[in-house]
């Protein structure tokens, strides 16, 4: 768990605070995502967690412990850092970049052979291929992905990634964000992660965190996010599309009507015996998808097939009904309750 | 003619042990001095002021105002110590140069993993700034071979004397002997030094390096 407390920074000379009274908590295994335009003090509050920077305020907590007491070079070995300008060492081969870490803590040698390899398949570069290689002979999208390599490399339980895909097309940029996921699955680290991009944020994020000219402007689960920005400057961020982010978030499971629940009138389209024989039958006659699909599958579902409802699955079973006012409701609730 | 050979040989070797006494002790004393004043930026401002004044100094003249200091006086020490002040500038200048040169972003990339600044200093910083460290290095080692021939007025029996008799007798070809000589000693150590350079730099910071490194890996 990581902790920032009335945090704030202001620079020497500067006019207004790089950070301002900022305050949040993450929990164990979550990815925050900090998002918020250029010079609003994202990277000022990864560095102040690695102690790269001071704060001129506050108090940051790790595992309860208040990091302003811990020698930095102790504790930054325990924290996994992707600098945002990727900071490759240009005179060592990507094997040795990867090895930094690793070599700093005295693994064996055989040890960190073998991370090196794990680590490169895991981030789909052959080791074959670039071990020996030197950075500049690496494109920006193989740069970067050693560079998240290189902070994974000690297994950190803490990750602090600053805009790790950032130099990347957006073919390549869905790639590893979507590995990267997968593979957090697998390491539950806690991360804090800086981005530009609201859709990296939305995709990435168990929470965001919203940043204004040093200031926390909202912070919560992306789908809370979406649903009720704070303020028209959230609105802004989030974009005139944010519905349709939020259908893109939400899986059809959490709207679905469970099957035991489903009055006939609600299950109209499909008869019982249909229903009880599960997806095959659906499949035939019917429109179905699976729980963990977005409500943007559904409508899409519903819409190529003129139809008002689907069905939901979970593996071979039929389990829910969705209809098309599910999710209308769902949205002008929200509206309703929102602050906009 | 054979006492000329003999002689001859005896100068430059002279003037080969000078060199490389001065050499040895200006490393020694200005690339931590280079070192230094990158750290301790406040400093650097008057460090690099003060090897540009040592270097303005017109070389006869320095060397004859170490002669007239007492325990210094004729000879070797006053040689040595002159030109090691001469070497401060093109040194220290090119270690200052060579480290600030290195990408920040790097070195905030190590420092951010957990390096010392120890560990910084000799994992990062100086591997990086090797090639203007070195070049500085390399320009020192030219400067002082040739400013040596000075130090023939102040009692070194080194190249620099052909010259000197050269010019005392009208002889052109001496002095023409005694140059050529010192250029080729200057020559000598400079591609040397340009063998271990090759050596001590990483492929990965010179373009060559990197496409030599390419064709290697298909
Ligand atoms: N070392 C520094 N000295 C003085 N001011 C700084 C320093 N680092 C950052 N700042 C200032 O602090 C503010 C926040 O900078 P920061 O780098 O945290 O922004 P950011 O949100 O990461 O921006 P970007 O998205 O462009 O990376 C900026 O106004 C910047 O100019
Ligand atoms: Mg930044």
């Amino acid at each position: 768990m990581i902790k920032l407390e009335r945090l704030s920074k202001i620079f020497p000379e500067a006019e207004r605070p790089a950070v301002e009274e900022l305050s949040l908590e993450v929990d164990q295994g979550d990815i925050c995502v900090f998002v918020g335009p250029s010079g609003c003090g994202k990277t000022t509050v990864l560095k102040m967690i690695n102690r790269l920077i001071e704060p001129t305020a506050g108090n940051i907590f790790i595992e309860e412990e208040n990091i302003a007491g811990t020698d930095p070079v102790l504790l930054r070995r325990k924290i996994g850092y992707v600098i945002q300008q990727i900071g490759l060492f240009p005179h060592r081969t990507v094997f040795e970049n990867i090895a930094l870490v690793p070599r700093l803590l005295h693994w064996s040698h055989q040890a960190i052979e073998e991370r090196v390899q794990v680590l490169l398949n895991l981030i789909g570069l052959d080791p074959q291929e670039v071990y020996y290689k030197y950075p500049g002979q690496l494109s920006g999208g193989e740069m970067q992905r050693i560079g998240v390599a290189r902070a994974l490399a000690a297994d950190p339980p803490i990750m602090l990634m600053d805009e790790p895909f950032g130099a990347v097309d957006p073919i390549i940029r869905h790639h590893l964000q979507e590995e990267f996921l997968r593979i957090q699955q697998e390491m539950k680290k806690t991360i804090i992660f800086v981005t530009h991009d609201i859709n990296e944020a939305v995709k990435m994020g168990d929470r965001i965190a919203i940043m204004n000219q040093g200031r926390l402007v909202q912070y919560g689960e992306p789908a809370d996010i979406l649903a009720r920005p704070g303020s028209r400057f959230v609105a802004e961020i989030l974009g005139d599309d944010r519905t349709m982010k939020l259908l893109e978030l939400v899986r059809v499971e959490t709207l679905m009507t469970p099957l035991d629940k489903c009055s006939e009138k609600q299950s109209g389209g499909f008869q019982d015996a249909e229903l009880q024989a599960g997806r095959e039958s659906v499949q035939n006659g019917y429109s179905w998808l699976e729980t963990q699909k977005p409500l943007k599958a559904a409508l899409e579902i519903m819409m190529r097939n003129n139809l008002d409802q689907v069905a939901v699955c979970r593996e071979d079973n039929v389990v829910g009904i969705l209809g098309w006012k599910d999710i209308t409701s769902y949205i002008s609730n929200l509206e309703r309750g929102g602050r906009l | 003619m054979l006492n000329n050979s003999h002689r001859i040989v005896e100068y430059s070797l002279n003037h080969l042990t000078l060199v490389l006494t001065v050499t040895g002790i200006a490393l020694a004393l200005w690339i931590p001095t280079g070192l230094l004043i990158s750290r301790y930026e406040r400093f650097s401002g008057l460090t690099m002021a003060l090897g540009n004044l040592l270097f303005c100094i017109p070389s006869l003249s320095l060397f004859g105002i170490f002669m007239t200091v007492p325990h210094l006086g004729l000879g070797r020490r006053s040689a040595v110590l002159a030109l090691v002040l001469y070497a401060m500038m093109p040194l220290v200048r090119n270690v200052y140069r060579g480290i600030k040169s290195v990408d920040r972003h790097v070195v905030e990339a190590g420092r951010g993993m957990g390096m010392s600044n120890l560990e910084i200093l000799w994992q990062i910083q100086l591997p990086l700034a090797w090639p203007i460290i070195f070049a500085g290095i390399r320009v020192t080692v030219v400067l002082v071979t040739g400013i040596a021939t000075i130090a023939t007025y102040i009692g070194e029996r080194n190249l620099g004397r052909l010259i000197q008799h050269g010019i005392t007798r009208s002889n052109a070809e001496m002095i023409i002997a005694g140059a050529i000589l010192v250029s080729i000693l200057a020559l000598l150590l400079d591609y040397l030094l340009g063998r271990v350079e090759r050596r001590l730099i990483s492929p990965g910071t010179t373009q060559v390096g990197v496409r030599k490194g390419q064709e290697e890996s298909f």
